[in-house]
């Protein structure tokens, strides 16, 4: 019975390792092709293909790339970190002073203010309405502030800010008031130290968001000194972009057009900063998971 | 005099909390210019839109938008299907991948091995679409490494990106590519909630490790799992149209299975400015979406009162 018993068990769990071994496989593969593709050398991979061991050993993309791209990587760069810099630093302090109030017990219409931020998850107008609203009358195509400005809310992480801010004993709060501190001194000298590693959680989170977003440049930037990484990398597989802006900046003469490695290449430089972060910074997302949403 | 002390009240009231409306305020605004004016937009719909003079002063054309719109209806009612059936097809699948993940993460005992485990399944949250397009270019070129895959197996090539019929399949490989990590860390959350003793009882019972599986974690499991699927099924009509662009790299060969009504939206509005058409759609699509999601909040209150959105 016993001896039985641990046969299943066994075969269970080969299938579990199997299982497992099988999922890492399909989420590295395709990762680490991309990467070695981008050391390989482009005549052999237009005759033979990409192959996870290249033929033959290059550096020639990437020196390509430094001589006929720079400028076009860098100014992505540029539009893309100051994107994510002033969007994520903007949106966590307006969405932390919001999620604050929303969660001060003795504030008697914390509800409507909670319930307006909700009500933009039931019903939302569309994008129709939005990019005429981007376009006429905010003017924010074509600058920093369309790449910014409509994701500075995202009720999801009010709502996961609230959660985090509910944690902190209302005890200290009340005391706090009782002393006499403002609101406002409680938000910064309470909520926001004893709140913390909730607030980096959704800082990442808003960070991601800005890093990876094409979204916003799809919509509202018509300007190549506005197109972020995300959208220059999108441009160069669709192949329509690319001549036109790569002509525009003179470098249009000189190269045989974006070749596979090119591309690879460029997709290495774009998941580059993510790559190093991400040891760093899963176990915040891990966090907010657990926090959020749904409990067990 | 009941009016006075009103106001002396409000007054006093306003003093003790003006900091809380000010601080509220920017989240206001933004939401003021992005969520809600917006939605005063939808009048649009109405009118015969032009840029000279705008939303508001454009002339009031009546239910002439919808005419065009139910005249050709193909490629709207093409879109809602394509976001019916793919978003159909990522909830059950991804539901059923995500717990089978963290089901068999929670199985290992390795701690080295979970944990390199579940970082690399995690790892492709963290890649844009666009990343994710052009990784999957990789794979699906015409000398991409499946099809060497294929030639190798004495296959045929497949021109994967002239041929819609499998599209539906890939965009479904790459949502569970992308998401089934993250999801899983939720299950498995929920798993970590699961009281010991249940198990320690089965095993001296004589429960093989499977039988455990299915008799206390999956019954444990179905409050997250109802849940969560109400909640995406929530937002059934609105698809990413970042995945599809980015993948599909806007090969008008593949709209027949890929268009989605986002997408449908973009090419009205950036490609042919048709704005009657676009803002039609769009408000189809606001109002159905609304009423899909009181419907899916309806189902999650009366299920868990916790966990309803409002």
């Amino acid at each position: 019975m016993r001896i039985r018993l641990r046969k299943a068990d066994a075969v269970f769990m080969t299938i579990v390792y199997g299982f497992l071994i099988l999922a890492i496989f399909f989420c590295l593969y395709p990762l680490v092709l991309t990467v070695v593709t981008s050391f390989a050398d482009e005549k052999m991979v237009a005759q033979n293909g990409f192959k996870i061991i290249p033929d033959k050993w290059s550096l020639d993309t990437y020196t390509w790339l430094f001589k006929n791209g720079f400028d076009w990587v860098v100014t992505g760069y540029r539009v893309s970190i100051t994107q994510t810099i002033f969007g994520t630093i903007g949106s966590v302090a307006v969405m932390t002073m919001f999620a604050f109030v929303t969660s001060v017990k003795t504030f008697k219409h914390r509800h409507k203010f909670s319930f307006f931020c909700y009500f933009t998850m039931l019903f939302q107008a569309g994008v129709m309405p939005w990019y005429l609203f981007c376009t006429r009358y905010y003017g924010i195509q074509n600058s920093m502030l369309g790449l910014v400005l409509p994701y500075l809310v995202s009720p999801f992480l009010v709502v996961l800010l609230r959660t985090f801010f509910m944690e902190v004993p209302s005890e200290i709060q009340e005391a706090a008031t009782i002393d006499g501190a403002s609101p406002f001194r409680i938000f910064i000298r309470i909520i926001f130290p004893l709140a913390r590693p909730g607030i980096a959680t959704v800082t990442l989170y808003a960070a991601l968001a800005y890093w990876n977003d094409m979204y916003l440049a799809l919509y509202l930037m018509t300007k190549d000194t506005y197109y972020p990484l995300q959208y220059r990398l999108y441009s160069i597989l669709s192949n329509v972009q690319f001549l036109a802006s790569a002509q525009s900046a003179g470098i249009g003469d000189r190269i045989p057009l974006p070749s596979e490695t090119v591309k690879m290449a460029l997709t290495c430089v774009t998941i580059g900063p993510i790559i190093f972060l991400y040891p760093f910074v899963q176990r915040f997302f891990v966090k907010g998971i657990m926090s959020g949403a749904v409990k067990g | 005099m009941a009016g006075k002390t009103t106001e002396r009240r409000l007054r006093r009231n306003l003093k003790r909390d003006y900091q809380y409306y000010i601080m509220a305020l920017p989240a206001v605004v933004v939401m003021m210019m992005f969520n809600y004016l917006p939605m005063t937009g939808l009048v649009v719909v109405f009118k015969n839109y032009n840029a000279r003079d705008g939303i508001y002063n454009s002339p009031w054309v009546g239910f002439q938008n919808f005419e065009f719109f139910f005249k050709s209806p193909m490629s709207a009612i093409r879109a809602t299907t394509n976001t019916l059936i793919l978003n159909s097809m990522f909830i059950i699948v991804g539901t059923v991948v995500a717990i089978t993940l963290a089901l068999f993460l929670n199985e290992v005992k390795n701690k080295i091995f979970k944990g390199a485990a579940q970082s690399i399944v995690f790892l492709p949250y963290f890649l844009s679409w666009v990343v994710i397009g052009s990784i999957l270019y990789a794979l699906l070129s015409d000398k991409g490494s499946i099809n060497t895959l294929l030639l190798s197996l004495g296959l045929d090539k497949v021109k994967w990106y002239a041929s819609p019929q499998y599209w539906r399949f890939i965009l479904l490989c790459t949502n569970l590519w992308k998401f089934a990590g993250y999801s899983s860390v939720i299950y498995l959350a929920a798993i970590a909630n699961i009281d010991t003793t249940y198990y320690e009882a089965a095993t001296v019972d004589g429960a093989t490790r499977a039988r455990q599986i299915f008799a206390i974690t999956i019954p444990f499991l179905k409050r997250t799992i109802i849940i969560l699927t109400l909640m995406n099924v929530g937002r059934i009509l609105y698809g990413d149209m970042q995945q599809i662009m980015a993948q599909t790299r806007n090969n008008p060969i593949l709209i027949p299975t890929t268009d989605i009504i986002d997408t449908l939206v973009y090419r009205s509005i950036m490609t042919s400015r048709d704005f009657a058409f676009a803002s039609a759609i769009n408000l189809y699509q606001s109002i159905v979406g609304l009423l899909i999601v009181l419907l899916a909040n309806f189902l999650v209150k009366r299920y868990d009162e916790d966990y309803r959105l409002f």
